[in-house]
């Protein structure tokens, strides 16, 4: 999980290249990298009417139901992926070491078999990358000092306008 | 907390806790509609056919850039009923703030004191240090006749002597909302700013 994460753009860089590339050979028509609490790293899509934040979220929790699924049945780890079959639209979620997922949303034109394939050898590529966010934890801080937090609590004022 | 140094966003989690049926969803529902559309996304429940919190709600409020970071708060709902435990310790994970609602009706005051004994349980299970989690209370239904008083809220809860802020709503009307949220944020940032970055 990511949580206290400060990650440098060069490695957030290195992930959306594995994802650009596993788009560039599946067509998919959206591909997202989240962590298991459902925060998302980064994406590569082409479909603008997919809120990549929202999926992230419901990917997470819908992996995480998975994973006692496979618990309540005898399973010692989590399932691999999870593959869900619609009239137009298809997702493949597939766990990216023990903390990430990476999310392949593709539509009927697709082949499932090259969306397997090259999701598989995406998974190889992202996991020591994956590794790489979680040895970056402890610096550098993040951009907050006192005037960010008084500077935060005035725009909250402006959002929020005439309420209360 | 999340921060992308490439698109220099601050993403940051905080989540509504409390027993069933406290008010944590309609907080949530009111931030949604008091936000304007330019600042927030779309508000996802996953519901139950009773109108039930299942897994969660979630929205994503934005605030401007700052200092060339743009703050974004991920705002989360857990379901409160007893069986949904998974549940809330899924969605618990990574977060930074927690903005406990407490139910003021007198009959509830057992549930509001093991849900925040279970909210301290799964911090605990999730390795989370207590201590970077920003907590603040909401005393909800302030409006109700059988409301009890903050004073005896306070002590069945052990906040006597804590330094949590808590504050009062009614938020099927607005009361008190938009302060919770505020003093969660300011809390979050705080906390962030005294602990440096978490690791």
């Amino acid at each position: 999980m990511t949580s206290g994460l400060v990650v440098p753009a060069d490695l957030v860089e290195d992930i959306e290249g594995v994802l650009a590339h596993l788009q560039s050979k599946t067509q998919a028509g959206c591909i997202l990298l989240a962590d298991i609490g459902g925060q998302l790293i980064a994406t590569q899509s082409t479909r603008e009417d997919v809120d990549p934040v929202i999926l992230s979220a419901l990917t997470a929790s819908n992996m995480a139901a998975a994973t006692e699924i496979a618990r309540q049945i005898g399973e010692e780890k989590a399932f691999k992926l999870l593959f869900h079959e619609g009239e137009r639209q298809n997702s493949y979620l597939s766990g990216v070491g023990d903390s990430f997922l990476l999310v392949v949303i593709f539509d009927q034109k697709v082949q499932l078999g090259l969306v397997r394939l090259f999701t598989k050898q995406a998974v190889k590529q992202l996991i020591p990358l994956a590794e790489r966010f979680e040895t970056v934890q402890a610096q550098p801080r993040p951009p907050v000092d006192n005037d960010f937090g008084a500077v935060l609590a005035d725009e909250l004022e402006n959002v929020f306008g005439d309420w209360e | 907390m999340f921060v992308n140094r490439e698109t220099g966003e601050i993403n940051l989690k905080i989540v509504y806790y409390g027993p069933a049926l406290s008010g944590k969803t309609t907080n949530l529902e009111c931030i949604h509609k008091h936000t304007p559309p330019e600042r927030r996304g779309n508000m996802v429940a996953l519901k139950t056919y009773g109108d039930r919190t299942l897994f969660f709600d979630y929205m994503q409020l934005e605030l401007p850039s700052i200092k060339g970071y743009q703050p974004k708060f991920n705002l989360y709902t857990v379901p409160g009923q007893v069986v949904y435990a998974a549940s809330r310790k899924l969605v618990l994970q990574g977060a930074d703030g927690v903005v406990f609602v407490a139910d003021s009706q007198i009959g509830r005051m057992k549930h509001n004191l093991l849900s925040l004994l279970d909210l301290h349980q799964n911090l605990k299970d999730a390795g989370t240090d207590a201590k970077r989690v920003s907590l603040v209370i909401q005393f909800n239904k302030r409006d109700l006749s059988d409301a009890a008083p903050v004073a005896y809220m306070r002590r069945i809860m052990r906040l006597d002597g804590r330094t949590f802020p808590v504050l009062q709503s009614v938020a099927t009307e607005g009361y008190g909302v938009l302060d919770t949220l505020k003093a969660a944020i300011d809390g979050v940032s705080s906390r962030i700013r005294s602990t440096g970055a978490p690791g």
